[in-house]
């Protein structure tokens, strides 16, 4: 409950810009882009952004809130840095999706929907993501990594946090 | 829907043809028809949803099977209804949405019995089970179930777990019943225009939900009860009053708590009202209600604070006495006054019947010119005022109906959601189909937030702007309709006004609204305008009055396109008002507070409460005729109870001008009369030449007497005449005070002046918690952060183990060891707490802590589900009762249900200690209410579940565990059963089968002092055709199973079982007063 007002305005301007994109004032309609937009820039949807949208949407809050929790790319709790998705529909778990699974809830010391205490990874999982040719599937920050194996993945997981851990240090 | 032309067709259903009007469903056809198609989410007034897909049907020349809800009828279409393949594939759609919702009392092989045994719904926190479930007479899954004829259901049940939802005040939700059916959230969206609930989640989690999950107090709930009533399960239930359900006596009457006048069914129960459900019939709430007429009205009618007895001041001491006595007596004290030295001040919540007889009573008897209503007369005054001058005495026709059918809704300075709920709904249906609504607020009354998505505009006055507001609109309209067809005799004059008027605010906002208003109101039809105008808030009397007058010219000119509807807050403040103003001037109560300062009056005769008692000191002597105890009780000399609209019969008069019979639902209390007989047996002693004119047989006939006099309420309503009005017109020279308005608020609303909220408990919560805003969460902090007195009883642990059973471990080091198996304790958990009587499961003597197993099941026993590690426990009598005999039998059958389970442990253990071979047969509905299994699996032979829906080991219940047990063992020396007491009947009964095998049983009967003097727990064994009183606390509680006088024991145990459902909603101790007397003098 701590939000400063400085991010309420940014709502605002979040929900204005997709106004004027739309042109339009008002109409709920455009609910999901405007928490779309709100999830990405914060990861997560904080409770008072919600009640912003509402009143400016003018709809109820309790259908901001029934959207927010339908949809699992959205999310109330804060998630981290970089999200990890392992696809678990009916090729996936064939292939060995659940072993995908289990390796990084070893690595990250963490269960699907939960986030790691650094706040850097969150790991989700997802019931179909549409390529099941190359299944087993895995989804780092929007990249797909298909053709899994345990090894394999733990070759991209690794690669991946050095890669990271570089650039953190490029930038200092 | 009435200016079209109705156009009827043919279909056939199952060979039967049937007739449907064009645009209604199959559904809606075989409805009307008579034909029963199974449904769960279907809705008379919404839309059809579709969602529970059993009423599909086959429909000839179309693929699949259609709902027959969503499915429009056709011209000879060819519908089959009750078809094999069809009910097949229902029963598999049933089957799949029973597969979350516990089911075992639908397939319950006892189910008969069992509700003749279980005449009383069991008072369970957590509904698992048929008998714990108080929505069993409304469950519609019980209806569908019997239709299809489901006996067994494939799919394991799939319980949530989900945690019981208590902490709203008024209702419970229990969403592990939940087969998110969607009706709660199409009703509360759609119909009432609250948008409070909603889906969230998705899948396997999805549940119906306020937003963020708050408790209901936090959302934009209005407490209106309609998702209760629609609920076809019992997730949803009246918190106080659920049990009460299949009370028989059912009467529908007449809600007299505002003037709307909705239907209601008020249920009672030995001359208490119980409960009161909307009446779905009804054409002005159709099955809707509010927050008080729904969920208050049988706790403020049961208030212990009622008047019941007549009573007379003596010595400055109110003394009961009997009716007779109090009409000599007032009758002396009145003849020695002058007329004018008397008044009479009406209650707005009279009947029709009563006021009449008021006013008969002051003319002819009295023959004061002292009458007046005691709330804002002057706002009902102003109004008829006005309307007799512009209508010449007819009055504009005032309908509900034209709220949903118009295109344009002026508010004026209504909080109509609050003072008026029922007509809110009408305003969302108005909103659906696309009217303007447009509120105009008089100094800042906020219309509070569930009505902001409802309003187009909302703009915010002072008193002067408003009228200016309104001059103006008129000015604008009647440019530009030229001029109006009106044959008013003052045209001229008005035209005059008009032109003259010159409007000062040039808001940009305010213009547009002008221009929108009278475009809609230029286009509108007849009757398509409606403005609801509250007239209950105080104004000073000349301005209420250019506020009418300005919109009746609104009328007027719109040529009866625009109606208007006053809205009063009490029930029947108009019917009161055309009653006793008739054939004379109403003195407003001002005046009379004048005079009586002026000591003109000295004699009043109340019919409600004074708020502000310090006029009373002035009166000589008083005579109260009320409901409740107030603070003008110790003013009055002479106490006359009266009745509610609940007791008594009569007429109100409502919004619509309606005149509306309400019945009698339960005996007066006490030796209370209505009004209307109070004035005419007062009547008929003052002069014995009146008892002719005062002798009324019933309300009936006093109100063929209104109509045939007043005319009023003879049919005179009729829409008036163009030719006959005339214009209002206003004058504006004045500057009205701009004192802050009240805006109407729930606790605003009251019954012959006592609050409704000081009566009801739960709205107060509601009231305090809205005011104050603390979360629920706080409070019980606070709670739980009460010190607690230290005792010797600590508790170490308490939690829920299985649905609705809790695992109580307690320190009590002296009682553990002297514990034997078959004992029990009484535990009472506050200083004025029930004394609970509970069997001992286990202990330790070294550790020192006792076990014990408690079922929720009332009051108290909810009480104790609160407990916390670390609390204390008030005080622990024990071990009382006698113990099990341990010895070595052989073969011991144990059974055990329920928290019987637990019971039978110790015993268990002490007999396998001793070298028994122990069987343990353990009966519950399903296997989720089985505990305990590890431990039995240590200390037993064998164990053999039974479970009601087949779910763990046999299929039923105890009967058929004993017949498998000594089917398969050949010989079993003794048993032993704990459970309810129709368990253990049923088991007893089934071991009498096999012959003289000693069967015992350890009974639970009520208890009081638990050492033998109270005689409560008293039982009838019978041995050899001779009847043997016992005492369960004493020589028990373990008894010979098969002498046991079984009636006799249920019928004890039920007795208290009405007060035991009306302490969740009036508790207070009455030991409270006494206790605090006791330390006071200590």
């Amino acid at each position: 409950m701590t939000q400063s007002k400085k991010n309420l305005e940014e709502v605002n301007i979040i929900i204005d810009e997709i106004f004027l994109d739309k042109s339009i004032k008002k109409h709920g309609n455009f609910l999901i882009p405007i928490l779309q937009d709100i999830q990405e820039s914060y990861r997560y949807l904080p409770e008072e952004f919600l009640i912003q949208v509402a009143e400016r949407l003018q709809i109820p809050l309790i259908d901001v809130y029934g959207v927010a929790t339908f949809y699992q790319s959205f999310g109330l709790i804060p998630k981290g840095e970089h999200i990890i998705t392992i696809c678990l529909g009916t090729a996936c778990y064939i292939h060995g999706g659940t072993n995908m699974v289990d390796v990084l809830t070893k690595e990250l010391n963490i269960k699907p929907g939960e986030t790691t205490k650094d706040k850097k990874f969150t790991l989700e999982t997802v019931n179909c993501l549409g390529c099941c040719a190359i299944s087993p599937v895995m989804v780092i920050d929007n990249k797909i990594y298909g053709n899994l194996t345990r090894d394999k993945l733990r070759k991209v997981f690794y690669r991946f946090r050095e890669n990271e851990e570089d650039l953190k240090q490029s930038e200092i | 829907m009435s200016e079209n032309k109705i156009e009827k067709g043919k279909l056939i259903i199952d060979d039967k043809e049937i007739e449907f009007t064009k645009g209604q469903t199959i559904l809606e056809a075989a409805n009307e028809a008579g034909i029963y198609i199974p449904t769960l989410c279907y809705i008379e007034d919404l839309e059809s949803y579709g969602g529970c897909r059993l009423c599909i049907v086959k429909v000839e020349g179309m693929k699949a099977y259609p709902t027959a809800c969503t499915t429009p009828a056709l011209e000879m279409m060819k519908v089959k209804n009750d078809d094999k393949e069809i009910q097949m594939y229902r029963k598999e759609v049933f089957e799949l949405l029973l597969s979350e919702h516990p089911h075992s009392c639908l397939i319950c092989s006892k189910k008969e019995n069992c509700e003749k045994m279980r005449k009383n719904v069991d008072k369970f926190g957590r509904i698992f089970g048929c008998f714990t479930c108080a929505s069993k007479s409304s469950c519609e899954l019980r209806v569908i179930a019997d239709y299809l004829g489901v006996e067994d259901i494939s799919y394991e049940l799939e319980y949530h777990k989900y945690p019981l939802k208590r902490d709203d005040p008024f209702f419970e939700k229990d969403y592990n019943l939940c087969i998110l059916c969607g009706k709660c959230v199409r009703i509360c969206n759609e119909l009432r225009g609250y948008s409070a609930i909603n889906f969230v989640n998705r899948g396997h989690k999805t549940q119906i939900s306020t937003e963020f999950d708050f408790p209901s107090v936090n959302s934009n709930c209005q407490f209106c009860g309609s998702c209760v009533d629609i609920c076809p399960t019992g997730a949803l239930s009246s918190k106080n009053t659920k049990w009460n359900e299949n009370s028989k006596n059912r009467q529908t009457s007449i809600c007299g708590f505002c003037n709307v006048g909705c239907g209601f069914d008020y249920l009672s129960n030995q001359g208490t009202i119980v409960e009161s459900t909307p009446n779905k019939r009804n054409i002005i709430n159709k099955g809707h209600g509010c927050v008080i007429g729904r969920f208050c009205t049988s706790q403020f009618n049961n208030g212990r604070d009622r008047l019941k007895y007549p009573s007379i001041k003596k010595n400055r001491e109110l003394i009961p006495t009997d009716w007779n006595d109090v009409y000599s007596q007032i009758r002396d004290k009145l003849k020695k006054y002058n007329p004018e030295e008397i008044a009479l001040i009406a209650s707005s919540n009279m009947s029709n019947e009563s006021a009449y007889v008021l006013n008969k009573f002051g003319k002819q008897i009295l023959k004061t010119e002292n009458i007046s209503i005691i709330s804002n007369s002057e706002s009902v005054k102003s109004y008829y005022g006005v309307s007799n001058k512009i209508f010449n005495n007819y009055l504009p026709l005032r309908s509900f109906y034209d709220i949903e059918q118009a295109n344009l809704i002026l508010l004026i300075n209504t909080n109509i959601q609050i003072s008026h709920p029922i007509l809110f709904n009408y305003i969302v249906k108005a909103k659906k189909s696309g009217a303007k609504i447009i509120s105009l607020n008089i100094n800042n009354i906020q219309s509070p937030k569930i009505t902001k998505h409802i309003l187009d505009y909302e703009i915010n006055f002072s008193r002067e702007e408003i009228l200016q507001f309104l001059i103006e609109l008129s000015k604008r309209y009647l440019q530009i309709i030229g001029q109006t067809k009106s044959g008013s005799s003052n045209y001229e004059e008005f035209l005059n006004f008009i032109n003259n008027f010159k409007y000062i605010d040039n808001n940009e906002e305010v213009i547009k609204l002008f221009d929108k208003i009278i475009e809609i109101i230029t286009n509108l039809e007849k009757n398509k305008g409606i403005i609801l105008l509250d007239l209950e808030k105080k104004h000073s009397n000349n301005f209420l009055e250019n506020l009418i007058g300005t919109l009746f010219n609104l009328l007027t000119l719109s040529e009866n396109k625009i109606s208007l509807i006053p809205l009063f807050y009490s029930g029947n403040k108009e019917g009161v008002f055309q009653n006793i103003s008739y054939n004379t001037t109403l003195k407003s109560i001002e005046e009379i507070k004048k005079d009586i300062k002026d000591k003109k009056i000295k004699v009043l005769y109340l019919m409600e409460r004074f708020e502000d008692t310090e006029i009373l000191k002035d009166i000589e002597f008083l005579i109260l005729q009320d409901i409740y105890l107030s603070n003008n009780y110790d003013k009055a000399d002479i106490i006359l109870p009266t009745c509610t609209f609940l007791e008594e019969t009569g007429s109100f008069l409502n919004a619509e001008l309606k005149i509306q019979k309400f019945q009698k639902c339960i005996d007066q209390i006490g030796h209370t009369k209505p009004d209307w007989q109070i004035l005419c047996e007062l009547a008929k002693n003052y002069d014995e030449n009146n008892s002719k004119e005062f002798s009324y047989e019933s309300p009936e006939e006093i109100l063929n007497e209104i109509k045939s006099k007043n005319p009023f309420f003879n049919h005179k309503l009729k829409e008036y005449n163009l030719d006959n009005q005339k214009f209002f017109i206003p004058y504006l020279n004045k500057s009205y005070s701009e004192d802050e308005l009240d805006p109407f608020m729930l606790k605003s609303f009251k019954f012959r002046g006592e609050s409704i909220y000081n009566q009801v408990k739960d709205l107060k919560e509601l009231i305090d918690y809205k005011k104050t805003k603390y979360t629920i969460k706080n409070s019980k902090k606070k709670l739980d952060s009460q010190k607690q007195s230290i005792t010797p009883f600590k508790v170490l642990s308490n939690s829920e183990i299985v649905p609705n059973t809790y695992e109580l471990i307690v320190e009590a080091p002296l009682i553990a060891k002297k514990a034997k198996p078959g004992n029990f304790i009484i535990l009472m958990k506050n200083k004025k707490s029930e004394r609970l009587p509970l069997t001992l499961s286990d202990w330790d003597i070294n550790k020192g802590f006792l076990k014990i197993y408690y079922q929720e099941k009332g009051f108290s026993t909810r009480e104790l589900t609160s407990l916390k590690k670390g609390n204390y426990i008030f005080s622990i009598v024990g071990p009382l009762g006698k113990e099990y005999p341990i010895e070595k039998y052989g073969t011991v059958l144990l059974g055990g249900g329920c928290y019987g389970n637990a019971a039978i442990y110790p015993i268990a253990k002490a007999l396998k200690e001793v070298g028994n071979r122990v069987i343990i047969l353990i009966e519950g509905k399903n296997q989720m209410d089985l505990y305990l299994e590890e431990e039995f699996k240590k200390i037993s032979d064998e164990i053999i579940y039974c479970t009601s829906d087949g779910s763990k080991g046999l299929k039923g219940k105890v009967d058929v565990g004993i017949n498998y047990v000594f089917k398969k063992e050949k010989h079993i020396d003794r048993c032993h059963f704990i459970g309810c007491n129709y368990m253990m009947m049923d088991a007893s009964n089934t071991t009498k089968i096999y012959g003289a095998i000693p069967t015992t049983v350890s009974l639970s009967t009520i208890m009081i002092d638990g050492t033998g003097m109270c005689g409560c727990c008293r039982l009838t064994l019978i041995k050899n055709g001779k009847e043997i009183t016992k005492f369960a606390c004493v020589d028990g509680p373990i008894f010979n199973g098969h002498l046991v006088k079984w009636d006799e024991l249920v019928s004890r145990c039920n007795q208290y079982d009405f007060s035991e459902k009306q302490i969740f909603q009036t508790h207070s101790c009455r030991l409270n007063t006494l206790i605090e007397e006791f330390q006071k003098d200590e």
